[in-house]
């Protein structure tokens, strides 16, 4: 056997704990947003040596590239605000906090036992984990049958469970009707259409990148039915796609929750609840997709999720809402309010105790 | 189709196509909204109650496969009491919030400082209504994390609707504060399913997971939960979240929301594990007591030595979730041989004591918060001395709130005394006398602290110098709830019987 593999991994494995070790020991947003991304690209790495490609797809596009873009986003407006200013604190974009160095080496040194106790418990516990035959691929393998796809893991997601993907667009909806119940009315962008001209290099890419990731998202959702890819690898390409566009300045989303927004961004969970109710009325059990129409109607809810997980992710990113203005009550300590004695600061920084009002 | 079925469905989807309409926008959309989900929700419960008292728990296989290889509805009397309870407290509140946030087609909602909150609350609480159905029903354990992700999310959502720097730091906080809960949860999921291979409720407790990893797994889940459920001493988040919340946005967080974590651990802990199948089983019990215990005594003490009326309630609420664990230590398995053959009465006692506390406070704190959000409404101040004289000016929602509160302290005769009492007769019949001092102890604390805001609300002094007048509508949806509060002591056989469908017992 060759070592090649075992080399690979080990490099992957240590990588990935050295990305985590100097992503939680920096103070620096941008180089934790950096960071972060690179271990998302790594651990999607780690998937595809583990043999799940559609994982490593889903961490890649998800984990690593829209996650990755909201924090660069979040930390775009925090430099703006901080602009101007001269002291570090004031600005968030360095995590500055004195009690870190405050703490001494034995209190230090028992926070690493702890800590270390549970990783090792926990450690411990994965290991010993009995070897058990998985019974839950043999009955998926038997029922693949009458799913309507052949992908195993698009049955799941879209037949066997596929109560549990309606629940989790549900969480994406309520992460934008979130997102938009927090827009004060303001809102930025980050550059002009017209200011294009200067950077041919982005337009072009532009112009190059957006049609073809399109086109791959279309290809991932069709293609999701019998192999790798489906909803939400196409959605998160897409909404990369539509972020591209954002950024570039080619769209300017004009107000956040439009009308248009918001039908596109709640079409999946329109057209997934109706198939589901049309089933309980059809044969009797709520999303139980009557017999020969599955195969349509697992694309038709397939289709509805990429439009709607790509409008959703272009969403969140493009529609970072404002921290409210000052507020005089905070500047009173509250005497048994905060456990930790903070309040937070009209500039967004946090302060500790009135005293250093 | 069966009404099972039919039912279960109406129950999560009802809510959900709420929750679309909202969206739409406009005076017509939001009522109509609401008008489906609280609809769908009342017609669901009552439907699932009537299955369930005549024929026994119901299930419903969604997709037509079954567990393992789908997930299951199950509804038995623990599932539906918790629906009408929500869909009870839901339609007031939803009633009280059409009211409270004014009209969202008036044009000067685009500029008003609380526009969005109005015109974001109706959405976000349909999400909410969504999960928490979603929780009671869900006989599968990944199913409860996609829930509890939604709860949390829109939970948060609810608290930022405020639009005040507090309330937003406050919403974040209780956002990571429910993220990692439910990242610990998953955890012990994950062992779960890598043991056991499935994730049905039913089929690890028939499974009978006993050892090392599902001990893990179980101590992992309960102490996500217990961040979300805000039990002492993992409470901090609760106060400043539940008090800068709009005042629906509190009722529904007091009352409902972190009953759904406490509901997931009892599943677990009873129904899934089987008390006392896990190792040191009496110990776990006596602790999960104790944090009870204390959260009874800490939080009625800081509620005392509070200035501001919301946050009173909200400790409140830190002190009332802990009776909800000092029925884990009542219960029978761990009592060594105190439980008699055929003996029913002590042992229904804890189990039917703790659930009646979780009904009973959902619609007296619900109440409660209702009564002080038109308070706050009318004088635009939430400290305890702007209230002075405000019983003058609002008989009716004082009297909600002091009917609440007389409950909430388990004072005959209300639901809340029927939850006291089935839990003191179950200390007293195991002599475990220091319970019963708990129990009793945090029932005069309780007293205290609603006194307290009454002797404010009753000073007879001029009236309030800003005073802005209030819709009738905010003063009886919280009557309506205060009342059932009290009601509920009238007909505690129907619901306990309601409850022994399913039981205390191991599944």
């Amino acid at each position: 056997m060759s070592a090649l593999p075992w080399i690979l991994d080990g490099v992957v494995a240590l990588l990935l704990i050295g990305l985590a070790y100097r992503l939680l020991d920096t103070r620096d947003l941008f180089e934790a947003t950096v960071l972060y991304i690179a271990f998302g690209l790594t651990l999607s790495l780690a998937w595809v040596r583990l043999g799940a490609a559609d994982l490593a797809l889903a961490e890649a596009a998800l984990g690593a590239g829209v996650t990755g873009a909201l924090f660069l986003n979040a930390y775009q407006r925090l430099a703006r605000r901080g602009e101007g200013r001269t002291d570090e604190e004031s600005s968030g974009l360095t995590v500055v906090d004195d009690r870190v160095d405050e703490v001494s080496p034995a209190a230090a040194l028992a926070s690493y036992g702890v800590w270390g106790l549970i990783a090792g418990g926990l450690a411990w516990v994965l290991v010993t984990l009995p070897a058990r035959d998985p019974i839950l691929p043999v009955l998926v393998d038997a029922a693949l049958e009458d799913a309507g796809v052949s992908n195993p893991i698009t049955a799941v997601l879209l037949n066997f469970r596929a109560y549990d993907t309606l629940l989790e667009i549900v969480v994406l909806v309520a992460a934008m009707v979130g997102v938009w119940s927090l827009d004060r009315g303001s809102r930025e962008f980050a550059r002009n259409p017209a200011d294009l001209g200067d950077e041919p290099i982005l337009g072009a890419l532009s112009r190059l990148v957006v049609p073809l990731a399109g086109l791959t998202a279309v290809y991932l959702t069709w293609t999701g039915a019998y192999a790798t890819g489906g909803a939400f690898q196409a959605g998160a390409l897409a909404a990369g796609a539509g972020v591209l566009l954002v950024a570039a300045g080619f769209m300017r989303p004009v107000t956040s929750a439009a009308p248009f927004t918001r039908a596109l961004g709640v079409l999946a969970l329109v057209v997934f609840t109706v198939v589901g109710l049309v089933s309980l009325f059809w044969t009797g059990l709520f999303l139980d997709y009557p017999p020969g129409a599955e195969y349509g109607l697992i694309l038709l809810v397939e289709g509805a999720l990429t439009v709607s997980i790509a409008v959703i992710l272009v969403e969140l990113f493009v529609d970072v809402p404002a921290i409210p203005e000052d507020d005089p009550g905070l500047r009173v300590l509250d005497p048994t309010g905060d456990p930790l004695g903070r309040v937070i600061s009209p500039d967004g920084a946090f302060i500790r105790g009135a005293e250093e009002e | 189709m069966t009404d099972v079925a039919l039912w279960s469905t109406a129950a999560v989807a009802g809510p959900l196509l709420g929750a679309i309409l909202t969206l739409v926008r406009g005076r017509l959309f939001t009522q109509l909204g609401l008008a489906v989900a609280a609809a769908s929700s009342l017609l669901a419960g009552l439907g699932l109650t009537r299955i369930v008292a005549l024929e026994g728990p119901g299930r419903h296989l969604l997709g037509g496969w079954g567990a393992p290889l789908g997930i299951e509805l199950l509804a038995d009397g623990l599932a539906v009491i918790m629906l009408l309870t929500t869909a009870g407290v839901g339609s007031a509140v939803s009633l009280y919030a059409t009211a409270y946030f004014g009209d969202v087609d008036d044009p000067g909602m685009d500029v008003a400082p609380g526009g969005r909150a109005a015109r974001f609350f109706t959405p976000v609480w349909l999400l909410l209504w969504t999960s928490l159905n979603g929780v009671f029903l869900s006989g599968d354990l990944f199913n409860l994390y996609v829930n509890l992700e939604i709860l949390g999310l829109s939970a948060a959502a609810v608290v930022t609707l405020a639009v005040t720097a507090k309330a937003t730091l406050a919403g974040m906080r209780y956002l990571l504060v429910s993220l990692v809960g439910s990242m610990l949860f998953l955890l012990g999921v994950a062992l779960l399913y890598t043991a056991y291979g499935t994730l049905s409720l039913e089929g690890l407790a028939a499974a009978g997971p006993t050892g090392v990893v599902p001990a893990v797994a179980l101590g992992a889940m309960t102490v996500g939960l217990a961040a979300k459920t805000a039990l002492f001493p993992l409470h901090a988040w609760l106060p400043p979240a539940h008090s800068a919340a709009p005042a629906p946005g509190s009722a529904l967080l007091s009352a409902l929301v972190v009953k759904a974590s406490f509901y997931i651990i009892v599943r677990l802990w009873l129904h899934v594990y089987g008390v006392g199948l896990v190792g040191a089983g009496e110990g776990a019990l006596l602790f999960l007591g104790a944090l009870g215990a204390g959260a009874v005594v800490w939080g009625s003490l800081l509620a005392l030595r509070q200035l501001s009326l919301k946050r009173l309630i909200a400790y409140s609420t830190v002190a009332q979730i802990g009776y909800l664990f000092i029925m884990f230590p009542l219960l029978p398995e761990v009592a060594g041989g105190v439980a008699q053959e055929g003996e029913m009465g002590w042992r229904v006692d804890a189990w039917g004591g703790g659930i009646y506390h979780a009904v009973s406070h959902a619609f007296a704190k619900a109440a409660m918060f209702l009564a002080a959000g038109t308070m706050t409404y009318a004088v635009a101040d939430d400290s305890l001395p702007s209230i002075s004289g405000i019983a003058h000016r609002l008989p009716m929602s004082f009297l909600a709130f002091g009917l609440g509160g007389l409950s909430l302290a388990g004072l005959p005769p209300s639901g809340g005394f029927v939850a006291k009492w089935l839990m003191l007769s179950a200390a007293l019949a195991t002599d475990r006398w220091l319970w019963a001092g708990i129990i009793a102890l945090g029932g005069l604390l309780t007293i205290a602290y609603v006194l307290l805001v009454m002797r404010y609300a009753l000073e007879v002094r001029e009236t309030p110098t800003a005073f802005r007048s209030v819709p009738r509508r905010m003063e009886w949806t919280a009557m309506a709830l205060a009342l059932t509060a009290v009601a509920l002591g009238f007909r505690a056989v129907e619901i306990l019987d309601l409850l022994d469908v399913g039981g205390a017992a191991p599944w």
